[in-house]
């Protein structure tokens, strides 16, 4: 059979006015199974984009940090000699995609305060001052922290009893699991008798202040993370405040926005913003803070304020501008290493060869695997959301297939007498026949529904994770469905016609007679 | 007879399909006949094979022939042995030498009554634009091949239902539709099963004239006869007689119980035989 007569039968078979209501029918059915499939997995990959993301701007999860974490150096020590920081620079470079370590930086962290925390591990109180409890509980047993410059616990009478001990009990040291990290804590002493709040069964030495080498602050979040000379009116009391200035000024004052870096009570860095005299005293969340910052930067992009990229100081990837001169680090100082990556497929491998590496005392570092885990979830979470969507796709377009493929069942045998008529004038490819028509219906039914399912993403991620970027256009999805639907058109046509494509002319008369 | 038959059939048996342990009912028995060009007409009862051996030689039938031999004699070249044909072979032959006119119309829905018409010619290649003109051509010289009779009451030109869907013309419409189909690229051979059973008499003339007019090359071929051969089966034993001149091969219970070569039958002869 000609190519053009072919195509022509084709298309007039589909369009009669006796067909096309069916035809529309199967081709809605499918472009419905295309624009799920579009629309439901692009919805699984903007989730995985936007948490990825998430996990790059996230000054809590972005970076890794490592330290020196023995009992005795609890916050203390200076085990990250001179050299440490470009040897594991080199090492997470070898491991990273090229360019994407920013940098590896030693930091100290001293005692800043202590914090309340109870036998979970979980962190009841933290506070600056320390806790005015030895006052009114003397020790019968060794000596309350003296912060900054102490670490352990200090037991209480409930707490011995709670961790199996006798009452006379006088243990050096205590495990502690934080986050099921198992931790040695050194025990400072034993107070005479329990805290008011029977929850609370030790104080722990928690509050660190990271004064990172070339007292340089990273700040993913805002992109300004700078090395090298800071300017003098860039720091407030030894910590980076955000060059906040002229008409910005007005509407939020430097001070309100003096950063610090801290850890919290899961020993984990942390960062957060210190409220200006006057404003609601109380420490802010992070989640404040990052508010705030967002406002600051709106502010400031409104003032015409020099974008963070724009500022004077160099990154910590840039060299120092001529004439300045970074601090050489010193040794016995630092007890931590914090590096910084720029993709979030690079962490893992980069926490892996981290913790691989060891200091000069024969320690290895340990890594927190905070920004780690969350990327490990992310992906387990899209991977689960991928097989149920896979399951919903899959179920539909199963369902859909077998509607098609009946409609089309039943149109080949309505018309099974003509084709006999067809065959018996000498015609033949009547399978080609059916696969051309099942990949008009499934190609544009496929199209038709991948065009529609597209925009669907964007509403679903809003209605998911409410101000989350749409991200760009699934093309490749929608490509990828029309392509499927046109194939399983095909498929299903040719297969439903297949019986009547097989049987002989007179057969095939005599069957609708 | 000098000429050639057009259809050579030799101790042709035929059995339905049935299983090892229950053979199927023998459809034709030793059947040994010389078709030749012209009309003949097959007579018979219902159940006498006359439909199998249409379907035999149209090649319409795919199952293999218990016995015998079947040899198709072209107008040029070698004659062609069924027993030899493979599917491709066998479809070629129906497309370029046999036309089919059934009980049934078989228009297809889809198409207009010239698209209908012009299918033969698109299935041997010919191009949109002159298939469809020379559909148009077909159906006005079937209108003047069957003009309305004086005083008869006039009937809707073919010509002018050209653009007419199958299903908004009348049941002899389509019919005569699906005779000029059926010979639209003058095949050789066509093999009319009972194309006048559900039509009165006068839509049963009209197809006759078609048919007359087609043997006789009035339908503007424009190419000598090749032997135009018509195969006319009809329970209209009277007007097939008729119409074949006597000429009729007459089957009974799947054996020839009258060669088409003997003597002429009349109109008015006992053509059936008895009743079973």
């Amino acid at each position: 059979m000609p190519a053009g007569f072919l195509l022509e039968f084709a298309v007039k078979d589909l369009t009669a006015p006796t067909a096309r209501r069916s035809t529309l029918v199967t081709a809605g059915a499918v472009g419905f199974a295309a624009a799920v499939a579009v629309a439901g997995f692009g919805f699984v990959r903007g989730v995985e984009r936007g948490e990825r993301a998430a996990i790059l701007t996230d000054p809590l999860v972005f970076g890794l940090f490592a330290d020196d974490r023995s009992p005795v150096d609890l916050g203390f020590g200076g085990s990250i000699g001179p050299d440490d920081a470009g040897r594991v620079l080199d090492l997470l470079r070898g491991e990273a995609r090229a360019g994407t370590v920013s940098g590896v930086y030693p930091y100290r962290r001293a005692l800043l305060s202590t914090a309340q925390v109870d036998l979970s591990g979980r962190t009841v109180a933290v506070g600056p001052d320390p806790d005015p409890l030895p006052k009114s509980r003397p020790v019968v047993w060794g000596r309350w922290p003296a912060a900054p410059a102490d670490a352990g616990v200090v037991l209480t009478p409930a707490g011995l009893f709670r961790l199996g001990l006798k009452e006379d009990a006088r243990p050096e040291e205590l495990v502690v699991y934080v986050r099921r990290v198992p931790l040695r804590v050194p025990v400072l002493g034993v107070t005479e008798k329990s805290l008011p709040n029977p929850a609370v069964s030790f104080l722990i030495t928690e509050d660190y202040y990271l004064d990172l080498h070339r007292r340089a602050h990273p700040d993913p979040l805002v992109k300004s993370a700078r090395s090298g000379p800071i300017p003098d009116e860039w720091l407030d009391d030894g910590r980076l405040r955000p060059p906040v200035r002229d008409g910005v000024v007005a509407t939020f004052p430097p001070a309100q926005f003096a950063i610090k870096l801290r850890s919290q009570g899961g020993l984990v860095l942390a960062v957060e913003a210190l409220t200006p005299p006057g404003d609601d005293p109380r420490r802010l969340k992070v989640s404040d803070w990052k508010e705030r910052f967002q406002r600051v930067r709106q502010a400031a992009a409104a003032a015409k304020y020099p974008a963070p990229d724009d500022f004077a100081a160099p990154r910590f990837d840039e060299p120092l501008p001529p004439g300045a001169t970074a601090a050489p680090p010193e040794a016995g100082v630092y007890n931590g290493l914090a590096a910084y990556l720029t993709e979030s497929d690079d962490l893992i491998p980069a926490a892996a060869a981290m913790g691989k590496y060891e200091m000069a005392n024969g320690d290895a570092l340990r890594v927190d695997t905070r920004s780690t885990d969350q990327l490990t979830k992310v992906g387990q979470q899209a991977a689960r959301y991928r097989t149920a969507m896979g399951w919903v796709v899959g179920v539909t377009a199963g369902v859909i297939v077998v509607l098609v493929w009946f409609l089309f069942v039943l149109r080949a045998e309505q018309q099974v007498a003509e084709v006999g008529m067809l065959k018996a004038m000498g015609m033949r490819r009547l399978g080609t026949l059916a696969v051309v028509q099942g990949l008009m219906v499934g190609g544009v039914g496929g199209a038709a529904g991948a065009a529609a399912g597209l925009p669907v993403t964007a509403p679903l991620l809003e209605w998911y994770t409410p101000g989350a970027p749409a991200g760009p256009i699934n093309w490749d999805l929608a490509a990828a469905a029309a392509l499927a639907a046109t194939a399983a058109g095909a498929a299903a046509c040719w297969t439903a016609n297949l019986r009547a494509s097989r049987l002989s002319p007179a057969a095939a008369i005599r069957f609708a007679t | 007879m000098t000429a050639p038959p057009v259809f050579q059939l030799r101790d042709l048996t035929h059995r339905y399909d049935g299983t090892r342990r229950r053979p199927g009912a023998v459809a034709l028995d030793g059947v040994s006949v010389d078709l030749h060009p012209g009309v003949t007409g097959v007579l018979g009862l219902s159940g006498s094979g006359k439909t199998t051996l249409l379907n035999i030689l149209g090649l319409l039938d795919d199952a293999r022939l218990t016995r015998g031999q079947v040899t198709y004699h072209p107008a040029a070249g070698e004659p062609i042995d069924y027993a030899a044909l493979g599917r491709r072979g066998r479809a070629s032959l129906r497309q370029a030498e046999f036309g089919f006119v059934l009980q049934s119309a078989l228009l297809l829905p889809h198409l207009t009554c010239r698209e209908n018409v012009a299918v033969p010619l698109a299935l041997t290649g010919v191009g949109r634009a002159v298939r469809l003109a020379r559909a148009d051509e077909l159906l006005e010289a079937a209108d003047r091949a069957d003009p309305t009779p004086a005083g008869g009451t006039p009937r809707r030109r073919l010509v002018d239902l050209r653009h007419a869907r199958p299903r908004e013309v009348s049941g002899g419409e389509r019919q005569r539709v699906a005779v000029v189909r059926a010979i639209a690229h003058d095949p050789r051979v066509v093999f009319a099963d009972e194309p006048f059973s559900n039509l009165d008499p006068r839509n049963t003339g009209e197809i006759l004239d078609l048919f007359r007019a087609w043997l006789g090359g009035g339908l503007g071929y424009g190419r000598p006869d090749r032997g135009r051969t018509l195969l006319l089966v009809s329970h209209t034993v009277a007007t097939t007689i008729r119409f074949a001149a006597g000429r009729c091969l007459v089957v009974r219970d799947g054996r020839v119980a009258r060669n088409p070569d003997g003597p002429p039958l009349a109109p008015d002869d006992d053509a059936l035989g008895p009743t079973p």
